[in-house]
């Protein structure tokens, strides 16, 4: 392999030509990401001076809109749409702006707010965004329609509730929970797809802060998917739906472990001792960890009784059940001298003498 | 003639398959790149118009537990665990494991935050060392603070432990001298809330602090450090975070979760039997075993990842100390590829047995290996004369230009994604890294990568000191 000089390029072995041939391309490459970097760094400082001036252009011109007396709205309007919304990223900055202020608006702000949002063409702005194909731009349009409780055309919205997106899913949920007037989770009856946790905490969020009658839950606790399910019955909790206590009950015979799960836990904290009965019968039959949340609601809501009773399902091999017993025995500790039989200190030490108090337990002592 | 000849064949017969390795090497990292940037798009659309404050008025998310292993902390541990205690989220509890402690550790927490011992009875969902006290505050700005005191048995074996006492289901495995964004836990959580499968685990991105400005357990202004070999790891961890994990997460074939900063699914990490002692790189060991089984039982699920930069940690700054953790870096790698061979090339398992754990194979394990043979080859050749000059050139340009390009997209993905080091004069002095970090920097982490390959073969087990020079202390202002 000996080489002469650059000028007999054409005689070099074809290994070395397409090893020269690549680290042109790199260096090439790395020039560019250079300036890439250089071009990406001076873009994000100018577009961030820009929203700074911007920023405090809009605030100015919204605080004049909505509390200057003389201002004189309609020419101003059409002026600072014509002057100064030229692209994209201003409708979003002004959209921003938008939602922080009806954060801290009500009443009369808060329409003269809505008045000034469709004179600064952001609702066509907006529907536009809900048109187009890019998903983050329809979650993003649903996200401050839904903020700002702005109806759009029903045949815009209602496909999106079945968007293969979650995060457009999200919005359409929220956009109904938001603008609705009467049933704000009518879109549940719609939902063919499980909800996510964090569907369920945002439309906790939304209900929590819903003006209206919150509904009746009861509607879904039929409902084909389970999530909807466990998300009803953690809401009946939270919004002290008592009448639909029995509706928990009939729950802790679900077909699935998870929404029995759930009842348990809801029973426990609504403290319904009536409960009780059932979950013991089911004890047996319960997965581990629904076995552990019945064992915990004796402890909230029932008596040494109920807890001896199941000491004869604990099996053998159910070591960490016999933990959490035990724990929960503890909690009687005036009834239940668990205390007695272990030394606690040492019970870690002394896991033989644990196994022989579990064995106790299984003879029912 | 005859010798020369031979060694002519063999260095044509080389020179293909450096270009061939090359070649894949390329593809690899050109599928990292595009992946990754697809991923952090999307990551910034999904995130840029809502924020986690409903989260944290509900009731209804999982609870947390917070589980850091400490070994002679006593210099920073109060510091950090006040740092902890201030986390955003609704509900969650510290659980700092004292791994047999031989300084003040234990006594510091116990005076600082008025510990008084608990009941011992706990879990023994993993077999651990001997647990010798439990420890809860009865002061009510502390109440979800634990320490748990047992006998030694390493990193793995105390988080172990932590698994066996913590409440919750959800666990959070940090290093505790690591510096957590206030809203971590929040923004780790959310793999677990936005998937409807099973979510076994999920990820955030490392990075470095050294030199930043810390206050209260809190990054004040993002710095970057004084040494080369430092900022040489910051050019690194943008590769291996912000293109490799971004990449290997929107595939699904990650393997790894930083042991500094992962939250994990308890059951399944009960289910897999808890960390391995018998390894050091038990982070990567412990994932690779719960993506097997959940494979191997066909249960949907999935791992996610977190591209915000959530965990600042400090790095070596000593050349000797950043070869000891090098060192068990790749003894972590082998050993965990060694004990998940079977998943290799086999298409049972997806992604993970067709992509990921070959990648892991060639370009983690073996990849300085062969660079070390090459470099030796590359000497033997010089010792007898038979270097052409303008050959090697040509094969040192194509290598280090490849390097330099690596380096320069990974500054452009921080650039586009999170741009943490604001000054320009930062950027720059990054840019002059990259030029000569694959000179000065790469050697070292490769000679310890083939340490730790001898050291394994030699049977060594042990982690390496570890020094830290302590974040709060360095750089407080």
């Amino acid at each position: 392999m000996q080489l002469n000089s650059l000028n007999e390029l054409e005689n070099w072995p074809y290994i070395l030509k397409v090893n020269l041939i690549l680290s042109i391309f790199f260096l090439i490459l790395t020039f560019l990401f250079v300036g890439l970097v250089i071009a990406l760094r001076i873009l994000k400082n100018r577009r961030e001076a820009h929203r700074a001036k911007f920023d405090a252009k809009l605030i100015d011109f919204f605080n004049h809109f909505m509390f200057d007396d003389d201002f004189e709205k309609a020419p101003e309007l059409g002026d600072f749409k014509f002057n100064h919304l030229r692209s994209s990223y201003d409708h979003k900055l002004a959209i921003k702006q938008v939602l922080i202020f009806d954060e801290n608006l009500k009443g009369e702000s808060s329409a003269a707010l809505r008045e000034l949002f469709y004179g600064l063409g952001l609702y066509t702005f907006l529907v536009g965004d809900l048109k187009k194909k890019a998903w983050f731009k329809k979650a993003r349009a649903l996200y401050a329609f839904s903020r700002l409780g702005i109806s759009v055309p029903q045949e815009l919205v209602l496909p999106l509730i079945k968007s293969k997106k979650a995060e457009v899913r999200q919005q359409a949920m929220l956009y109904f929970l938001n603008t609705s007037k009467e049933n704000p989770l009518s879109f549940l009856d719609e939902l063919d797809v499980e909800l996510s946790l964090w569907q369920q905490v945002f439309i906790e969020n939304s209900l929590v802060n819903f003006d209206l009658e919150v509904p009746d839950f009861a509607r879904w606790f039929n409902h084909d998917k389970s999530s909807v399910v466990i998300f009803c019955a953690k809401m009946v909790v939270s919004f002290n739906q008592f009448q639909n206590i029995p509706l928990l009950i009939d729950a802790l015979d679900h077909t699935d472990a998870a929404v029995r799960e759930q009842a348990i836990n809801s029973l426990k904290i609504m403290e319904v001792p009536d409960a009780l009965q059932l979950m013991s019968a089911n004890f047996p039959y319960e997965s581990p960890s629904n076995k552990r949340a019945i064992l915990y609601a004796i402890k909230k809501i029932g008596t040494v009784k109920d807890l001896r009773t199941l000491a004869g399902y604990i099996h053998k091999e159910e070591e960490n059940l016999q933990i959490d017993y035990y724990k929960v025995a503890s909690g009687f500790d005036s009834e239940i001298p668990v205390h007695k039989l272990l030394n606690l200190d040492t019970i870690t030490q002394d896991w033989p003498d644990y196994q022989n108090y579990a064995q106790r337990l299984l003879q029912g002592a | 003639m005859e010798l020369s000849i031979n060694i002519q064949d063999i260095i044509h017969v080389l020179s293909v398959l450096f270009l061939v390795y090359g070649l894949v090497i390329i593809s690899g990292y050109i599928f990292s790149a595009f992946f990754s940037i697809i991923e952090i798009r999307d990551y910034k659309r999904k995130n840029n118009f809502q924020d986690e404050v409903a989260l944290l008025q509900s009731a209804n998310l999982p609870s947390i537990s917070v589980l850091a292993p400490a070994y002679n902390e006593e210099a920073n541990v109060v510091e950090n665990i006040r740092s902890l205690l201030t986390l955003n989220y609704p509900s969650f509890e510290i659980v700092i494991i004292n791994d047999g402690s031989k300084d003040g550790s234990l006594q510091k927490m116990i005076d600082t935050f008025k510990l008084e011992p608990e009941e011992l009875v706990h879990y023994h969902h993993i077999p651990t060392q001997k647990v010798r006290g439990i420890y809860r505050s009865k002061v009510k700005a502390y109440r979800n603070l634990r320490v748990i005191d047992k006998e030694n048995g390493g990193k793995a074996d105390a988080l172990n432990t932590g698994i066996n006492c913590c409440n919750h289901d959800l666990i959070c495995c940090i290093d505790v001298d690591c510096i957590l964004e206030r809203n971590a836990l929040l923004k780790l959580i959310r793999p677990f809330l936005n998937d409807t499968k099973r979510v076994i685990a999920s990820g955030g991105i490392i990075r470095v602090a050294n030199n930043c400005v810390i206050e209260d357990g809190r990054i004040l202004e993002v710095r970057l450090p004084g040494t080369f070999i430092a900022r040489a790891q910051i050019l690194e961890y943008f590769r291996a975070f912000l293109m490799g994990r971004m990449a290997w997460s929107r595939v699904d074939g990650l393997l790894l979760i930083s042991g500094a900063f992962g939250m994990f699914d308890k059951e399944t990490v009960i289910e897999a039997g808890g960390y391995d002692h018998s390894t050091v790189g038990e982070d990567m060991e412990l994932l690779v075993r719960m993506r097997r089984i959940m494979r191997e039982q066909n249960i949907p699920y999935s791992v996610g990842f977190v591209p915000d930069p959530l965990c600042w940690t400090e790095v070596p700054e000593n050349k000797e100390i950043l070869l000891r953790q090098r060192n068990r870096w790749a003894r972590g790698t082998v050993e965990t590829l060694m004990k998940h061979k079977k998943m290799l090339f086999n298409p049972r398992y997806g992604v993970l047995g067709l992509l990921s754990t070959p990648y892991w194979m060639f370009f983690e394990w073996l990849a300085p290996i062969f660079e070390f043979i090459g470099i030796l080859f590359f000497a033997l050749l010089l010792v007898l004369g038979l270097v052409n000059l303008q050959v090697f050139a040509i094969f040192f340009m194509v290598i280090y230009s490849f390097s330099v390009l690596f380096s320069i997209t990974a500054i452009f993905f921080e650039e586009y994604s999170f741009q943490q080091y604001k000054k320009p004069k930062y950027m720059f002095q990054l840019m002059r890294t990259a030029l000569l970090e694959p000179l000065l920097y790469h050697p070292i982490v490769m000679w310890a990568a083939v340490k730790g390959n001898i050291d394994l073969l030699r049977g060594k087990k042990s982690w390496g000191q570890m020094t830290r020079t302590g974040l709060g202390s360095t750089t407080k202002k």
